[in-house]
C-alpha cells in the first residue's frame, strides 16, 4: 500500500510552472537524420484481411462487434468494430463497446494448450490423463453410451446442461440445444437460478424481471442507484452512459457494503452492512410515506396498495370470500367515489384486462371497512396501503440506521433527492440475487420505484436488470419442435397482455416437462448435497418446519420439477461451454457424490476447464472467431450484432453446428445398426433415434459444413421478428457479416413478450427505449395475480415467515456460526471462467485468485497483503492470497467470481464454502404469478453472504 | 543525432478524463496486443492504467527520480524487472495434461522461476484511506512524448529523437546500444528494457496509425470513451481548448520539469462521510493535497469548474465544457484521426 501519497509536494511548491502561451511557442523537436528504421513499426500494423467477428458464446450480458486481424493465416489481435451510427444528436451514441477480456480473446485463441483434438480420460477422472480420438471414435463410443442409457433408461436419464455460457443466437447453440430437447427427449437443466441470476423479489412483485430498455435510456436519468451491482466490472461497453449522465447532470448513488470499484464516479456512496438492504429500502420508503413524498395516483392504479386486506388471516378479500362460486383470483378496492368496495380489473380472474381508471373510480389508499362474508361473519378489511405504513412505521430511519449502520440523515437526504427526480433508475442485475433474503432487498426496491413512479414507462426510470431480443435463431423452429423449411408468418398480435402469455408459458410448462431447475434437481439427485443444503441452521430461522419438510411438499406438489425421478437417476451428462464443477453450489461434496454416479460425462469447449478436467470425453470446439454465429441480442442496442470465421477452426476443433450433427449422425447410424428405433419420453413423445439426423436436418436440407450453415444463417436473417424487416438483400447473411452488426427496425409485439425477450413496451425507436410501456402507457394489467405490481404476498408461505410485505432479516448463518461473510460479483478480468486463465489477464492481475480484506480482519488475524489465507467454514475451504484494502467493510471478504478449480491448490473452488441454503418460498406454486416455468421461480445459487473464517497459512515449499 | 532543432510543427497531445475512467485496461490490453508480444516484451505494459493511491507501475516509480530540476537533466533509479514485474508465466501444460491430478495447479513464475512479486496492476483496487473514508481512482499512463524529453537528452548514442512533424518521441532501435539512460531518465518510468533483444522500448504513440488518420489504440479501444486525441496550437481543437481554453486539462507531476503532452481531467470523487457517518456534501474524499501533489495546484479551481458546471446543467442550463466531456458524438475524440482502421489499406498489401 502507499505510504504517505503527497511526499512529492514540497517539490511541487518550489516549482513554477512554465507560461502555456510561451510553452507553445517553445516546443522544439529533436530531429533525427535516419528515420527509415521507422518502417519496423509501419510493417507490423498491417494485416491482410479484416473479418467482422463477435464472442459469440459469451455470457457476458453485452454484445459487440469486434475486427479481426488476419495476418499470414493467423488472428493477430482484434479491435473493436465502431461503427454504430449517432441514433440521437442529444444522446451519446453506442461506440465504441468492447470490454478487456474482448480484446484479448486472440491471446487466448492460440494458447498452446488450446484442445486440439477428442480426448477420452485414461487415469481416474480429474487425474490430467488423457488419450487422443479421432471424432470417429469420439462419436460413436458416445453415440453407443446414449444409446444404452436410453434404450435401458429411458431418455430421461440424459441431461443437457446448457449453461448460461452456451449462447450462439445464431445456430451453433440452437442446433445443440434442439438435438437433446426436442429430438433425443433429453431433459435439460434450467440454469438460471441455478448460477443465482434470478431476480426472486422482481417476479414476486412484478410477475417478471426482464427489466430494461436500450442503454442509452440510462443517459436520461435524473438520479441514478447502483445497488448490489458493479457495472465497471460487468458492463464495460455501456457503462459509459452512467457517467455521461452525471455530467449532464444527474445525481450518482451507490449502495454496497465496500467502496466498490462502481463507486469511484458516485456523488454519494450509502454502505450498509452487507445483508441489510431491505432495511435501507424500508428506511427510505417510511420517509417517501411519512412525509408525502409518494405518487399517489401512481400507486392506485399500478400497484395493489388499494387492495384490501382482511384483518383476520392477512389475506387479501376474494370473490370467493363473498360470494358463493366467486373467483379466488378476484380481488377488491374501496372506491372513494363511489364510497363502496369494487372487484378490480386486470386480475388474474378477472375479464376486463385493463388497470385504466376512470373518472368515478377512485380507489381508497387509507381506510378501514368492515365487509360480509359469504359466511354471514363479519371481517375488517383495510388497503395495502394500511399494512404498508404500519410496517413502515417499524422501519424509522433511525432504526433503519441501527440495523444497516447507515445514518438516518443520509436515508433521508437520498429519499428526497428520490422523489424529488423528475426519472430514476435503479441499476441492479443478477449480482442482486445471491443473497439468501435478496428476494426481500429487492421488493424493497420495488417499493421505492413504485411510491415514486419510477417503475418503468417514462424515460430514465426503471430497475434495469437486463433482456433481450428475441434470440434469431429460433425463428428456426416451429413451435421449438422441429427446424423450419418454410417461412412462419409474422404474428397479427399487436401488443399481447402479459397476464394471458404467463399463463400459456405455465401451462406449456406443465405439459412440456423437460426442463429442470438445478438446485431441486441436486437436491433429489444427490443425497450428501441434500444434507447440506437442508440444514436447518443455515436457513431463515422463522421457519416453522424442517427444510427437509419443505422440501418434500415442494417435490410432493410438484412445485418444482425433477426428472428423472428418483430412483431413476441421471446417467449420461453433456455440457458445452458451461462448467458445472466450477459454478454449482458444493461443488466437492457432488464431485464426490452425484458425479461420480453419473455413467458418461462429455465436455465439449474450446478451452480446458475444471469441469472438462473431471469428465470422461473432451470435444475440441471452435474458437468464436473460427465459426459463424449470433452474439446474443442484448437489449442495450438495437441492433444484432453477428460474427463471421475468420479463419478456419483450430487443429481438429470443430464448429458446435457440426459436432451436434456428427453426433446425431452417428446415433442414427447406431440406432440402426443396433435395432433401435424409437423412444418415447416422459411427456409421451416419440422419437425416432433411428432416423435422427434425417429429421434434424430436415432431410438433408441443414447439414454440415459452411453450406448449411449459410444456408441456415439465410434463413434466420430473412426470417427472424426482428431482422425480417431489415433489408438484407438476396445474400442476407453475407451482407450481415460484412457489416458485423443489423439495425433492428422492428420488433413484433408477441415477440417482445415472449420467454426472455419482455421489455413489454412498443419497439419505436424514435427515442432510447424504456421498459414496461404497456403497463404504464397502455394501461395492460401486471403479469401478477392482483395485475398490479404486488406489495403484498398473501401466499401462505410468506404469511408464516412474515413476509407478506418485505421486511428486513438478519442474514442467515450458512456455511456455520462464523464473524465474517463472504461477497463478490462477476469478475473484470473474465466472463466467468473463460478467461480465468488467460496469461494477459493474470498478468493484470496477481496471476492467480485473490480476496479482499479489510483492514481491521487482517490486522486481527494477523494478515499482510499477499499472504496465503485459507477461507473455511463448516461446509468447505479454499486457500487463496490476501489483498488488503479499506475499501473492504469490515466483516466483509470480497472474492471475485468464477476462478478455475485448477487455480487453487487441491482442486478446491470458491463455492465449496456455499452450502446451497434453502428458502422455501423461492419455490411455491399454485399461486397466480408464483409457480415454476423455464428461467423462472426456483431457488437460487447462493454465493454471496456465506459465513466463513479465514486464518493465514504457511506458504508452499 | 539532434541537430538543427525547428519547432514541431503540430504536437500531439492526449487528454485523459479521469471521471469516465472504469479501470477496464481496456487502454492496457489494445497496445499489449498490438505492440508488445515478443520475444523480451512480455513484461511490457506500454500503456498501464494504475490504481492511485498505489504503488503503481513500475513499483514506487514516483520516487525513482529523472527528469529536470533547475533547468538541469536529473539521472534517476533504473527500473529492474522485478520492480515492473508482470511478464509471468503458467505451467497449464502441466495442469492439463501432465497427468498429475489434483497434485499442481496453475502457478504463476517470473522468468527467473520465482513467485511474482510485482506487476502492472498489483494492487488493483486496493487504494488508500482509512474506511469507510476510502479512496481511489484510476490513472492510465502512457508516454507522455514530453516537450522537453529527458530521455532525448540523455541517451549516449543519440538514438532518441522527438519528431518535428508531430512532436512523436522515438528511438532507433537499430542504434540504441542498451544503456538503458532514458530508462534512468525518464521520471515517468515509462521506458522498458527488452532483454533479449537488448534495446529499450515504449510506447510509439501508435505512429503508424497516426499516420493514417487512426487514432491509437488505446485511445481508441476505451469504451469508457475518456481519451481525447488532437494538436495543440489547433484552436478548434477539443484537446487544445480543454488544456488552454478551458484549462480543466492538467498534466501530471509537472514538477519532473519536462513537459508533459499527456493531460488529465482530475477525479471527483464521493463525499467523504463524517464522524457520525453523515455525508459531507462539501468535500469529496479524495484529499485536495494529494490531488495537488499529482496535477499541481490548479486542481482545486479543476474540481470546482466541474462542479459548477454540473450544477448549471442540473439546473437546465447548457455547458459548452460538459457537451465536450459527455462526447456524444465517439469519433469527435479523436479530432483529425477519427477513420477507421480496418478500411485504411495496409503496407503489406499495397507492398505486394
Amino acid at each position: 500500500m502507499a505510504e504517505s501519497p503527497v511526499s512529492s509536494v514540497p517539490a511541487l511548491r518550489r516549482f513554477k510552472p512554465l507560461d502555456p502561451e510561451a510553452r507553445l511557442q517553445n516546443l522544439m523537436s529533436h530531429p533525427y537524420e535516419y528515420r527509415a528504421w521507422e518502417d519496423v513499426y509501419r510493417e507490423e500494423w498491417t494485416w491482410d484481411d479484416v473479418v467482422k467477428v463477435s464472442h459469440l458464446r459469451v455470457n457476458c450480458i453485452e454484445s459487440c462487434s469486434f475486427d479481426a486481424y488476419v495476418k499470414d493465416g493467423i488472428v493477430w489481435r482484434e479491435e473493436q468494430n465502431a461503427n454504430y451510427p449517432q441514433e440521437f444528436k442529444d444522446i451519446p451514441d453506442f461506440n465504441p463497446r468492447g470490454c478487456g477480456p474482448g480484446c484479448a480473446y486472440a491471446a487466448q485463441m492460440y494458447d498452446p494448450t488450446r484442445i486440439r483434438y477428442p480426448m477420452k480420460r485414461v487415469g481416474e477422472r480429474g487425474s490430467g490423463r488423457w488419450q487422443r480420438l479421432s471424432w470417429e471414435q469420439a462419436f460413436e463410443e458416445i453415440a453407443d453410451k446414449l444409446l444404452d442409457v436410453i434404450s435401458e433408461d429411458g431418455s430421461d436419464c440424459v441431461i443437457y446442461d446448457s449453461g448460461t455460457t452456451n449462447i450462439d443466437a445464431g445456430i451453433g447453440s440452437v442446433m445443440e440445444m434442439h438435438l437433446f430437447m426436442a429430438c433425443l427427449g433429453g431433459i435439460t437443466i434450467d440454469n438460471w437460478a441455478g448460477v443465482g441470476d434470478l431476480p426472486v423479489g422482481l417476479i414476486q412483485s412484478w410477475g417478471t424481471y426482464m427489466s430494461e430498455g436500450t442503454a442509452d435510456d440510462w443517459f436520461r436519468s435524473d438520479y441514478i442507484f447502483i445497488w448490489l451491482a458493479n457495472p465497471n466490472y460487468t458492463r464495460q461497453p455501456d457503462a459509459h452512459f452512467l457517467y455521461e449522465a452525471r455530467y449532464r447532470g444527474a445525481k450518482v448513488v451507490t449502495v454496497a457494503p465496500d467502496f466498490s470499484p462502481s463507486t469511484l464516479h458516485a456523488d454519494r456512496w450509502l454502505n450498509p452492512r452487507q445483508g441489510t438492504d431491505a432495511a435501507l429500502a424500508l428506511g427510505m420508503a417510511h420517509v417517501l410515506v411519512e412525509e408525502g413524498l409518494y405518487d399517489a395516483e401512481y400507486v392506485k392504479e399500478q400497484t395493489d396498495l388499494p387492495f384490501l386486506v382482511r384483518d383476520d388471516n392477512g389475506r387479501f378479500l376474494r370473490q370467493s370470500d363473498l360470494e358463493e362460486g366467486g373467483a379466488d383470483d378476484q380481488f377488491y378496492f374501496w372506491n372513494a367515489a363511489t364510497g363502496t368496495k369494487q372487484l378490480a380489473t386486470g386480475t388474474w380472474g378477472s375479464e376486463v384486462m385493463t388497470i385504466a381508471l376512470d373518472a368515478e373510480t377512485d380507489p381508497a389508499l387509507e381506510g378501514a371497512h368492515r365487509v360480509r362474508l359469504a359466511d354471514g361473519t363479519r371481517v375488517r378489511v383495510r388497503p395495502v396501503f394500511e399494512l404498508l405504513r404500519a410496517r413502515l412505521a417499524e422501519y424509522t430511519p433511525e432504526r433503519a440506521a441501527e440495523i444497516t449502520g447507515v445514518p438516518a440523515k443520509n436515508m433521508r437526504v437520498v429519499a428526497r433527492e428520490l422523489a424529488a427526480a423528475g426519472s430514476a433508475m435503479i441499476f441492479s442485475s443478477w449480482g442482486a440475487c445471491k443473497h439468501y433474503h435478496s428476494d426481500l432487498f429487492q421488493r424493497g426496491m420495488v417499493y421505492l420505484m413504485a411510491l415514486t413512479g419510477n417503475s418503468g414507462g417514462k424515460p430514465g426510470s426503471g430497475i434495469k436488470v437486463s433482456t433481450w431480443w428475441p434470440f434469431p435463431g429460433f425463428s428456426m423452429f416451429t413451435m421449438g419442435t422441429a427446424l423450419a423449411s418454410e417461412p412462419r408468418e409474422p404474428d397479427p398480435m399487436d401488443r399481447p397482455q402479459m397476464q394471458n402469455v404467463s399463463k400459456l408459458l405455465f401451462a406449456l410448462t406443465k405439459q412440456h416437462r423437460r426442463l429442470v431447475p438445478l438446485i431441486p434437481w441436486l437436491y433429489a439427485h444427490d443425497p450428501k448435497f441434500a444434507e447440506t443444503a437442508a440444514t436447518d441452521a443455515y436457513a431463515d430461522p422463522a421457519l416453522p418446519r424442517p427444510i427437509s419438510e419443505y422440501m418434500d411438499e415442494i417435490f410432493e406438489k410438484d412445485w418444482q420439477p425433477v426428472h428423472p425421478k428418483p430412483p431413476k437417476r441421471p446417467r449420461f451428462l453433456y455440457y458445452s461451454g458451461p462448467n458445472p464443477l466450477r459454478r454449482w453450489p458444493n461443488p466437492r461434496t457432488i464431485r464426490d457424490s452425484l458425479w461420480k454416479s453419473i455413467d458418461t460425462i462429455v465436455t465439449c469447449d474450446f478451452r480446458m476447464s475444471t469441469s472438462g478436467m473431471w469428465s470422461d470425453y473432451i470435444l475440441p470446439a471452435a474458437g468464436y472467431y473460427e465459426k459463424p454465429g449470433i452474439k446474443y441480442t442484448i437489449s442495450y442496442l438495437p441492433y444484432v450484432v453477428v460474427g463471421d470465421r475468420a479463419v478456419p477452426p483450430l487443429y481438429e476443433s470443430k464448429h458446435e453446428w457440426d459436432i451436434v450433427l456428427g453426433l446425431a449422425k452417428k446415433i442414427q447410424e447406431r440406432a440402426r445398426a443396433r435395432g433401435i428405433d424409437d423412444c418415447t419420453d416422459i411427456n409421451g413423445n416419440t422419437h425416432t433415434l433411428s432416423n435422427l439426423y434425417d429429421e434434424l436436418t430436415v432431410n438433408g436440407l441443414y447439414t454440415e459444413g459452411e453450406k448449411g450453415e449459410t444456408r441456415a444463417l439465410d434463413y434466420i436473417m430473412a426470417n427472424s421478428p426482428i431482422t425480417r424487416a431489415t433489408d438484407l438483400g438476396e445474400q442476407p447473411w453475407r451482407k450481415a457479416a460484412e457489416d458485423g452488426m443489423v439495425k433492428i427496425e422492428a420488433v413484433p409485439g408477441l415477440f417482445m413478450a415472449m420467454g426472455l425477450n419482455c421489455m413489454m413496451s412498443d419497439f419505436d425507436y424514435s427515442e432510447p427505449l424504456t421498459q414496461f410501456g404497456w403497463f404504464h402507457k397502455q394501461k395492460n394489467p401486471w403479469p401478477t395475480l392482483t395485475g398490479r405490481q404486488q406489495f403484498y404476498i398473501d401466499h401462505e408461505w410468506y404469511l408464516e415467515v412474515g413476509e407478506q410485505l418485505t421486511v428486513h432479516k438478519e442474514p442467515v448463518a450458512a456455511g456455520g456460526p462464523y464473524p465474517l461473510r463472504l461477497n463478490g460479483g462477476h469478475a473484470r478480468w473474465s466472463q466467468h471462467s473463460i478467461m480465468r486463465a488467460n496469461q494477459q489477464m493474470l498478468r493484470l492481475q496477481r496471476g492467480g485468485p485473490v480476496a479482499y480484506l479489510s483492514h481491521v480482519d487482517a490486522r486481527e488475524r494477523g494478515i499482510s497483503d499477499h499472504d496465503r489465507i485459507r477461507v473455511y467454514n463448516d461446509v468447505g475451504e479454499f486457500v487463496l492470497r490476501a489483498k488488503v484494502s479499506p475499501t473492504v467493510q469490515p466483516g466483509e471478504v470480497i472474492c471475485y467470481h468464477a476462478w478455475e478449480g485448477y487455480q487453487f491448490p487441491d482442486g478446491a473452488v470458491q463455492n465449496d464454502v456455499a452450502p446451497a441454503a434453502i428458502k422455501p418460498n423461492n419455490m411455491v406454486g399454485d399461486y397466480g404469478h408464483l409457480q415454476y416455468r423455464g428461467h423462472y421461480l426456483s431457488m437460487n445459487n447462493l454465493p454471496k453472504e456465506v459465513a466463513i473464517e479465514v486464518e493465514r497459512v504457511r506458504e508452499q515449499s | 543525432m539532434t541537430v538543427g532543432r525547428e519547432p514541431v510543427r503540430n504536437q500531439l497531445a492526449l487528454v485523459f478524463d479521469l471521471n469516465k475512467c472504469i479501470g477496464c485496461q481496456g487502454c492496457s490490453v489494445a497496445c499489449k496486443m498490438l505492440w508488445t508480444r515478443g520475444p523480451g516484451e512480455e513484461h511490457q505494459w506500454w500503456c498501464t492504467a494504475n490504481t492511485m493511491p498505489g504503488r503503481g507501475t513500475p513499483r514506487d516509480w514516483e520516487q525513482m527520480g529523472g527528469g529536470y530540476r533547475d533547468g538541469e537533466l536529473v539521472l534517476g533509479h533504473e527500473p529492474t524487472l522485478e520492480e515492473f514485474g508482470g511478464g509471468w508465466r503458467f505451467n497449464k501444460e502441466e495442469v492439463f495434461f501432465g497427468g498429475k491430478g489434483q497434485s499442481v495447479h496453475l502457478t504463476p513464475t517470473t522468468a527467473e522461476g520465482t513467485p511474482p512479486t510485482w506487476g502492472p496492476n498489483w494492487d488493483e483496487d486496493q487504494g488508500a484511506g482509512e474506511f469507510p473514508n476510502a479512496y481511489y481512482f484510476y490513472l492510465p499512463r502512457i508516454c507522455n512524448h514530453c516537450t522537453r524529453p529527458a530521455c532525448v537528452e540523455a541517451c549516449p548514442s543519440g538514438a532518441m529523437y522527438k519528431r518535428e512533424e508531430d512532436g512523436i518521441v522515438l528511438r532507433d532501435e537499430d542504434v540504441c546500444k542498451g544503456s538503458r539512460k532514458c530508462m534512468q531518465a525518464c521520471p515517468y518510468k515509462k521506458i522498458y528494457f527488452n532483454h533479449v533483444r537488448r534495446v529499450a522500448q515504449h510506447c510509439n504513440l501508435c505512429f503508424p496509425r497516426l499516420e493514417k488518420g487512426v487514432a491509437p489504440a488505446c485511445a481508441r479501444n476505451c469504451p469508457g470513451r475518456l481519451v481525447f486525441v488532437g494538436i495543440l496550437g489547433d484552436e478548434t481543437d477539443p484537446v487544445h481548448r480543454l488544456v488552454y481554453e478551458w484549462k480543466v486539462a492538467l498534466p501530471l507531476h509537472a514538477e519532473f520539469g519536462t513537459e508533459p503532452n499527456v493531460f488529465y481531467v482530475p477525479p471527483l470523487s464521493p463525499y467523504r462521510l463524517r464522524e457520525d457517518g453523515s455525508i459531507d456534501t462539501e468535500t469529496m474524499r479524495i484529499p485536495p493535497e494529494y490531488l495537488e501533489s499529482l496535477f499541481g495546484q490548479r486542481v482545486h479551481e479543476v474540481l470546482a469548474t466541474l462542479r459548477r458546471e454540473m450544477e448549471r446543467a442540473r439546473a437546465g442550463e447548457s455547458s459548452e465544457l460538459l457537451d465536450t466531456l459527455i462526447v456524444y458524438q465517439w469519433k469527435t475524440l479523436f479530432g483529425p484521426f477519427g477513420k477507421e482502421p480496418a478500411v485504411v489499406s495496409a503496407a503489406k498489401e499495397e507492398g505486394r
